[in-house]
């Protein structure tokens, strides 16, 4: 690895310290629990060294931004577009920006007491391979630091072509009672290997909502790190229409008490080339806090899904609520639904679950709406919109939810 | 005219023989009410002129102004005008209600070669039918029957029958789970339904709901078969004497 000269030393050591840590990583360790599923090569060879069979995609996927006062970040080819921070860079007394560049290039940078601390934490007991390479490979990105008491939507966007590499480092600072929803939309013929630390200070309400349009041609990996301090509310939301490979692994770390943090996944794939593999891990640190997750996968013509799911629960982390649930449709015979829930509970006063179903449309469902001269596609269609329901009542965003309707009908079509 | 001439059915699962050579003429405005002990073949029935899988016409026909319907598919009979109230409707968790029911409608009307009906103008015939049945609006913005009680329930049968209107309905076991006061609404409002040209079969095992609606002839059934018929006294004569001496 060569540094770049201009970099801090704060970045610098870190690279160092990721370049070590990936060294010993045996990427190839198939034996690993955490690889239990899907080969590492399948995330590491196709994101470095390999391009997926590329199909054209003719459907419009795009989101309708029209009449939208949020602000928007842009992102094409792997590189950010500073001029999309012109609009944010005007608010200066709500956040302060900056691009990853710029960042780790000020030696008194505010990131550098923050960043890679929600990575470390996540780093036990596995080492995250793939977090450490977009640590090392990683030059563009945006830090944002969100102040006290602000209110605003974002949307961060992510375009590609002729399937580069999109190797991004994000870093958000969510300071005391603020409310910020950010959905990041990803497009394209790309790669993408996302790493977002977030930082939720007391009494913060984050909601993060990520569309993985299905015009993605090439491997998806994204990892979303929280540290959560006291009385946050954090929703992650991940939404998957890729045929391709998409690893979306998030790990909270509840350090305050009375926090609030649910974890939802909606994956909808059709064809054997498609993974979708949510890697989850909720953990406890202090009383009194409430865990949700619920991972929902539609699946046909030998698509795959994997959710690995944990919740850890520590030994003073009293009155822990946390609740884990896995549902699989499975819409023809070939596909398969791959489930390791876990509970690692050291607390005695808990209330833990988790549970997995998967299964086929329910003919009793069918005949009644059938019943009702409803065609069967038409019917078939409708079980399946519901079947995804709980995810998209998660949120409130009537644009979101809109999107996210137009994906799944496209895909039905 | 509703027809069924020497029906027999077998469940596929099971490999059994449930329906044993039923033979019935409905004619429009007319309402038929069939009784029989459990296990006489009453639901199979229902299920088998709705055009439920699994239940396999081994002989016989079923017609619906002198054409067959066998061949066709559950949706496309209720196209046609027919209509089965459930004795357990489904709860659908995720599916709105009312989306529900303007799908159903539209695809009705789509496939009778008819527009179909925008939500402004079938939110329009919706909110008469509604209020025509005294059912609250706020009933129909839950998902599909979750939650809702037996009475409930069966009131939305009734709305999805005043909606689409059809021309032959099946009422299986209506009655179920409900108490008097949730059998007069019900059957009030399956009353105010009839008409010269819809005709009804109302499957049941009491005759108290008979009480409310009047059928024109009621029919016995045990063991796959129809065997007897009367009119509106027969019920009163099972009520008073039970099954047991129909039977032997």
């Amino acid at each position: 690895m060569c540094f770049d000269n201009k970099n801090s030393y704060w970045i610098d050591s870190f690279i160092k310290k990721y370049e070590e840590s990936f060294k010993k990583v045996d990427l190839l360790d198939r034996k690993s629990e955490y690889w239990r599923f899907a080969s590492p090569s399948i995330w590491y060879d196709n994101y470095i060294n390999k391009k997926l069979p590329s199909e054209k995609q003719i459907e419009n996927f795009s989101f309708n931004y029209d009449g939208m006062t949020d602000f928007f970040i842009k992102f094409k080819d792997g590189m950010l577009d500073i001029s999309s921070l012109t609009e944010l860079n005007k608010d200066e007394k709500n956040i302060e920006v900056s691009s990853y560049k710029d960042a780790v290039t000020n030696e008194n940078h505010w990131s550098s007491k923050k960043f890679g601390l929600a990575q470390t934490n996540a780093e036990k007991p596995y080492k995250r391979p793939l977090a450490l390479f977009n640590g090392l490979d990683s030059r563009e990105g945006v830090f944002i630091k969100f102040k006290k008491g602000m209110r605003k939507k974002f949307h961060i966007i992510y375009e590609g072509n002729e399937q580069k590499k999109s190797t991004i480092r994000n870093l958000f600072d969510f300071e005391e009672d603020v409310d910020i929803t950010i959905i990041e939309h990803f497009y394209g013929d790309s790669k993408y290997n996302i790493v977002s630390e977030f930082f939720n200070d007391k009494n913060s309400k984050i909601e993060h909502i990520k569309i993985i349009n299905q015009d993605i041609t090439d491997t998806f990996i994204y990892h979303l790190f929280g540290n959560c301090q006291k009385n946050s509310n954090i929703k992650a939301i991940n939404f998957s229409f890729s045929e391709n490979p998409v690893r979306n692994e998030v790990n909270l770390h509840l350090e305050g008490p009375e926090c609030n943090a649910t974890v939802a996944s909606l994956g909808f794939g059709q064809k054997a080339t498609s993974i979708c593999d949510n890697t989850v891990f909720i953990s406890h640190q202090e009383e009194s806090s409430k865990s949700r997750q619920i991972i929902k996968n539609a699946l046909s013509g030998g698509a795959k899904a994997i959710f690995q799911g944990k919740i850890y629960v520590s030994s003073v982390a009293q009155k822990t609520d946390g609740y884990q649930m896995s549902n699989g449709l499975i819409l023809t015979d070939n596909c398969q639904f791959l489930v390791k829930p876990e509970l690692e509970i050291y607390a005695d006063d808990v209330v833990c679950s988790h549970g997995s179903i998967s299964g086929t449309l329910n003919d009793d469902h069918l005949f009644y709406l059938q019943s009702r001269g409803i065609p069967l596609l038409e019917a078939q269609k409708q079980l399946i919109q519901a079947f995804f329901a709980e995810i998209l009542n998660e949120i409130n965003d009537e644009k979101v939810i809109n999107h996210i309707q137009k994906q799944i009908s496209i895909k039905l079509a | 005219m509703f027809e069924i001439q020497n029906l027999h059915v077998n469940i596929s699962e099971v490999d059994k023989k449930i329906i044993d050579g039923i033979n019935l003429k409905i004619n429009p405005g007319e309402v038929h009410a069939i009784m029989g002990p459990n296990g006489s073949g009453k639901s199979t029935l229902s299920y088998t002129l709705s055009g439920k899988d699994g239940y396999q016409v081994i002989n016989g026909d079923i017609k619906l102004d002198d054409e067959s319907i066998l061949e066709l598919e559950a949706d496309e009979r209720a196209a046609k005008g027919i209509f089965l109230a459930f004795q357990y409707p489904i709860e659908i968790p995720g599916v709105g209600n009312l989306s529900f029911m303007r799908t159903a409608l539209n695809s009705q009307r789509k496939y009778n070669g008819n527009s179909e009906l925008n939500p402004a103008e079938f939110l329009k015939v919706l909110k008469e039918k509604a209020n025509n049945l005294n059912i609250d609006m706020e009933m129909l913005k839950r998902p599909l029957n979750v939650g809702f009680s037996g009475g409930e329930k069966k009131r939305n049968e009734i709305l999805q029958m005043a909606l689409l209107e059809p021309r032959f309905c099946v009422l299986d076991e209506t009655d179920s789970g409900l108490d008097v006061d949730a059998m007069k609404q019900v059957s009030n409002g399956v009353n105010s339904l009839r008409s010269d040209n819809r005709s009804f079969l109302i499957i049941t095992h009491y005759q108290r709901l008979l009480n409310y609606i009047k059928p024109d002839f009621v029919h016995i059934m045990a063991k796959g078969k129809i065997i007897k018929t009367a009119g509106p006294e027969l019920a009163i004569e099972v009520e008073e004497h039970g099954y047991t001496h129909l039977l032997t």
